[in-house]
This record gives structure tokens, sequence and C-alpha cells, in this order.
């Protein structure tokens, strides 16, 4: 291989060269060149800029990288920790990752980590209740597979509302259930779904026996004219979430929108967890971050279009009281055993507690009550009440992780 | 010497005390970066940013002693020294934080005084012989930023390999293999992340630059090797007179 030179028609550079002397006149042949040159170096630079969002956002490698190493290594741990490994990779609402843990010998303290709640979205921390309900389910699997027998007592400090369970163990067998090994796998579907429903003996078989979880049930919704009564409710709540500044801002804040802010928070919602296509999320990335009227728009728009309209079955946790924790813990265990049995089963699930949310924000404002009678219609006017609501089905593409905070950032 | 003389050793001596400082900016990123983010910019990776530093300052470094070691000095070798020295001190200031405010602003200057340490005719005339063969050339290093950020590792190799052959094939002899490594450096990439928009675009432009510039370089080679006649020996002697005068 050679390498070209241009000897011939390079001039040495001494200390004795003159000044310039030439002076050529300008030729259309030149004019048009140097557009030439000049447009070649504005697209070049185009192109250097989308390099950099490429390389500053991860456009190439999306999901990976330090926040999502806990979905990696959450089994390397062989004791309790790795519980606790397990425990942080379950659903949570906003990722908002609101727990804390103690470990020692013989158990596991688990707190709800009052600095990362949301009084706007959640002002009576319903939802906080069940992410650390579904935390809780998981912490459980994680001693079992590790060959701890676990004991949970909820709420042990009536005094410390924090203090949300401890969980005892002594040494039993390592039981690795079908639900364990999908922990590392579970993510929040928000992408379409294909056509095809879901078998009610599927749906049946999904929550799995629930003796252990008094005072909660699950009802599901697969008619056409259920579901289009919920989709009804679900996107008139979502208008009028996004119409509540307050609810907005505060949703707004926890969303990440570029990997600095990922690697910073390693929380949040993110565009990687959205559901998007390659090609719109590859845009999505590089583009300028959109506005928080933008995001909103676009929210509305997919729970719409794909969210809504895609679902196959939707599922609402029901209970015999919604202020009650441990029934919300009890009910969070439930939720975090369907949405691992729905991984099991090659199933896409999408928390949507849009409705739930407007039922709390408008009873803490004081607020005509819009939503609870309307959730209340689509249920049956007597009977359990709802808690949380979700959608599921056949998912067209495979869901990326969320970040996580690392373990050691959650235990105290 | 003359002023252009002194500009060069200007140069030389800034660029070699801006890198020389980078490179130990650099050592501090990559070692205890992490336990001081308020002068280092918050990195989230700050050894790996540190060693980017250090080896970009290292490129400095060396521009820095061409300029001073040589006694005469192409401009293509002065505008490459320059480049040498302006683009580790712009890229930087995204890699070392606060810590990059002097060393970024020295390595600045004396990229500046090795543009302007030459004519401005010569400047222009390896601007336009070699600027679409440099755009191509860039192209290939944006290739490169590209692919150490993506995954897996082969996507990451392939990245790699074909930006390297990308940044050389504006400058390789012949016609087969610069074509070849054009193509190496442009398809494979854009085909494994054709979702990412930006790869296609950037072999789109690699492809259109190189082709073009390949092109431009085999007609001035062919005019190069037509015999001239004695009017352009004699044109040609007048010039080289004006250069040595």
């Amino acid at each position: 291989m050679e390498m070209t030179t241009d000897t011939s028609h390079a001039p040495i550079e001494n200390a004795d060269l003159p000044p310039d002397l030439s002076h050529r006149s300008l030729s259309r042949r030149s004019v048009l060149r140097g557009v030439g040159v000049g447009t070649a170096t504005i697209l070049v630079a185009g192109s250097g800029v989308l390099s950099y969002r490429v390389f500053d956002n991860g456009v190439l490698d999306p999901g990976s990288g330090g926040p999502y190493d806990p979905w990696s290594h959450w089994r390397d741990d062989p004791g309790p920790l790795g519980a606790v490994a397990a425990a942080i990779l379950a659903a949570n609402p906003h990722n908002t990752q609101p727990w804390l843990f103690q470990v020692s010998a013989d158990r596991v303290e688990m707190f709800a980590d009052s600095t990362r709640s949301m009084p706007a979205v959640d002002p009576f921390d319903r939802e906080r209740h069940v992410g650390l309900g579904c935390a809780l389910e998981n912490l459980t699997l994680g001693l079992t597979a590790r060959g701890f027998a676990p004991s949970v007592a909820l709420l042990p400090e009536p005094e410390d509302r924090t203090h949300v369970a401890t969980v005892s163990f002594v040494r039993g067998v390592a039981t690795e259930s079908a639900l364990y090994t999908a922990i590392g796998d579970r993510r929040s579907h928000r992408g379409p779904y294909s056509t095809h429903g879901i078998a009610q003996p599927i749906l049946d078989a999904l929550p799995g026996p629930i003796v252990d979880l008094p005072g909660v049930a699950i009802r599901w919704f697969t008619s056409p004219a259920d579901r289009a009564a919920l989709t009804s409710v679900l996107v008139a709540a979502t208008e009028a979430f996004i119409a509540d500044q307050g609810q907005s801002e505060e949703a707004f804040s926890w969303f990440r929108n570029n990997r600095d802010d990922i690697e910073k928070h390693r929380d949040g919602p993110t565009l990687d967890a959205q559901g998007l296509s390659p090609v719109t999320l590859a845009l999505a990335k590089i583009l300028p971050a959109s506005s928080r009227v933008a995001g909103d728009r676009f929210w509305l728009d997919q729970t719409r279009s794909v969210h809504t309209a895609t679902a196959a079955v939707y599922g609402v946790i029901t209970v015999t009281d919604t202020d009650d924790v441990v029934t919300r813990l009890n009910a969070g265990r439930l939720l975090q055993r369907i949405h691992l049995a729905a991984t099991a089963g090659g199933l896409g699930l999408q928390h949507m507690n849009q409705i739930t949310e407007r039922i709390d924000r408008e009873r803490d404002q004081g607020l005509s009550a819009t939503f609870a009678p309307l959730l209340q219609n689509v249920l049956g006017r007597t009977g359990p009440l709802p808690l949380v609501s979700f959608r599921m089905g056949h998912p067209v593409r495979a869901a990326l992780p969320s970040p996580r905070r690392a373990v050691s950032a959650v235990i105290r | 010497m003359n002023a252009w003389g002194q500009r060069r050793r200007m140069a030389g001596w800034l660029g070699l005390v801006g890198g020389i400082l980078g490179v130990m900016v650099g050592l501090i990123q990559a070692t205890i970066g992490g336990r001081m983010p308020e002068w280092t910019g918050n990195k989230a990776d700050p050894t790996a940013l540190g060693l980017l530093t250090m080896v970009l300052s290292s490129i400095s470094v060396l521009s820095a002693c061409g300029l001073l070691q040589r006694k005469t000095i192409t401009p293509a070798w002065r505008l490459a020294a320059a480049i040498g020295l302006l683009v580790p001190g712009s890229l930087c200031f995204s890699t070392a934080g606060a810590l990059w405010y002097l060393p970024g602003a020295i390595l600045f200057t004396g990229g500046v005084y090795a543009i302007i340490a030459g004519g401005a005719a010569r400047t222009r005339q390896v601007l336009s012989t070699a600027w679409l063969r440099s755009l191509t050339s860039v192209l290939g290093a944006f290739e490169v930023l590209m692919a150490v950020s993506a995954g897996p590792v082969v996507t990451v190799a392939v990245g790699t390999i074909g930006g390297l052959a990308l940044m050389a094939a504006p400058w390789i002899g012949g016609s087969a293999v610069p074509i070849a490594a054009l193509l190496i450096g442009t398809v494979p990439f854009a085909l494994i992340t054709w979702w990412s928009v930006a790869t296609p675009v950037l072999a789109l432009l690699a492809l259109g630059f190189g082709l073009t510039s390949f092109r431009s370089a085999q007609r001035a080679n062919r005019v190069a090797a037509t015999p001239i006649s004695d009017s352009d020996h004699a044109t040609a002697a007048a010039a080289v007179a004006l250069d040595r005068s």
C-alpha cells in the first residue's frame, strides 16, 4: 500500500518566504467550487453534531451502561444482599424506587424512602405502597431462591409508618421458581401489542394462589365492550392529568431525557423505556429534548393510538380498603406476581394508573369527584374498590429496561 | 527569522505547554476526577475520559514538537499541526471540565498561531487540494466517535475499524484499495445500525465526498503525468524563483 504524497506541489515554508502575491480573479468555476466546498463543510459540521448526539445519548446502545447493570448482576450475590438486588428490580411508580433496606444476619428490614414521593401525582402514597409491595414480593422470591425461608411481617412498628416490612428468614431449601427466573426479564411494555387476545384460562392462572394476600383480588376486562368503557375513562384521565399543571410538572421532573441525567439519577422514566420503534427512538434521542407540553401531547397520543388501542386485556386490582397500607402492600405483591407470570408467559404488561391518580388528586385538592364514580361505574356500583390498573397483550417488540440505583445506594 | 517563523515557534511552544498541561489534566481526571466533580465536569466515567484527554493532549504535544523541530515545513504539515492543536484543544472542553480551561485556551491560541504562520495563498492552496479528503477523514473520526458508544462489541469493532478505514481511505494511493477502504468504512456500520439514522447519513456523505476526492486526485495525477512544454518549464522555474527569493 502506498501513501499519496503531493511533494511536487508542496513548497517549503521557510523563514524567507514572501507575503502572498497571488491575486486571482473570481471565475464562475471558482465560485461554484467555493460554494460546493462550503456546503460540504457545513454538511460535515452537521454530521459532527449528529455524531456527538449519538455518542452522548447512547443512541447505538440503548438501555446499557452503569444504570442498567443491576439488571445483569442481580443473581451474583448468594446472600441476603442478592435478594435486595432482586427487590430493586420490582415495578414501582414512575421509577421513583421509593425503598430503603437494612440487612442483617437473619432479616431484611424494608423502609419507604420519604424523599422519593410524588405529592401531586400520588398524594396519598397509594402507588408508593403498591410499589413497595412489588419490591417485597421480589425480595421474598430472591430469599427463597438463595436457600432462605422468608417470613413477612407488614408494618412491624405501627408508630413508624416508613418501616414497611420485616422479612425474617431461616435456612431453607433453595427454590428457583418461574417467577424468580422472570425477575431480570420483567419490563413495562409501553409499545404496541399485537391483535392476538389472551385466553381466559391463561389470565386465571396468572395470579397463582393468593391465599396469603387477604383483601385483594384481580378483575379482568376482556370483552370489547368492557375494554371500550375502561379505555374512555383512561383517555379522559390522561387529558385531565396533563391539564393539571401540578401533576404534569411533577411527572416531568422525574423524566430523564438524556444519558447524563440517567447516569446521575439512575431513576425515572426514560426515552428508552417508552416502547418506541428503533428509528423513532433514535430520532427522539438525537433531536433536542422535548418540552413538558410536547411530552404530554405525545403521552396522550400514545394513550389513544397505542396503549388503549392495542390492549388485549385490562386488569384492575381491587381491594376492600384503598387507604389501608397493609392491603396496598399485599396488592403490590399480587401485581408483581401477575407481572412476573406474564413475563414468564411471553406477555407484555404496562401499568396505567392515570385514573386512580386523578381520583386521589381530586380528593386531595377538594375537587368534585369525577373519576371515582366513572371508574366505579365501569367496575360495577357495588363490590370491591379499584386500587391500580394495567393493560396486557402480546408485545410486538422487546422492551428496554429502566435505570436502577445500585444496591449500595438503597442500603441504610 | 521572519514573522512567519516567529509565529511558528510561538505556536510550537504554546502547543507544547498546553499539551503537557493537558496530559497532566487527563491524568488527574483519570485518577482522582471522581472526587472533585466540580472541577472535572461531574463525568459519569472520569477514568475513560481522563485517558482520552491524555491521548488527545499527546497528539498536541507531537504536533507542537513538529512545529518546533522542523527547520522547514510545508503548508500541509503546518496546517496538520494546527489541527493537532485545535481539535484536542476544543474536544477536551467536554472531557475534563473546568480543569481544561487553561490548557484549552493555550492550545487554541497555539493553533491560531500555527494557522497564521504562513502565506494565505498557500494555506488556500492546501485547503483546495486536500479539503474534500480531509472532510472524508473527519467523517471517519465521527464514525469512530459513534462506534465507541455502541453495543454490542461486534458493532463497536465494525464501527471502529470502519471509521479508521474511512479516515485512511482518501490518503491511500492507487484506485482499488482506497475505494475498498471507503466501502469497508461506510457500508457495514451503516447496515448494522441502519435504524440510527445518523450512520446511514454519514455513510452517504462519506461515499459522496470520498468518491469525488478520488476522482479529483486521479485527474490531478493524470495532469501531473502529462509531459510539460518549455513554456511550462519557464513558468515553473519562475514560481520556484519567487518562492526562494
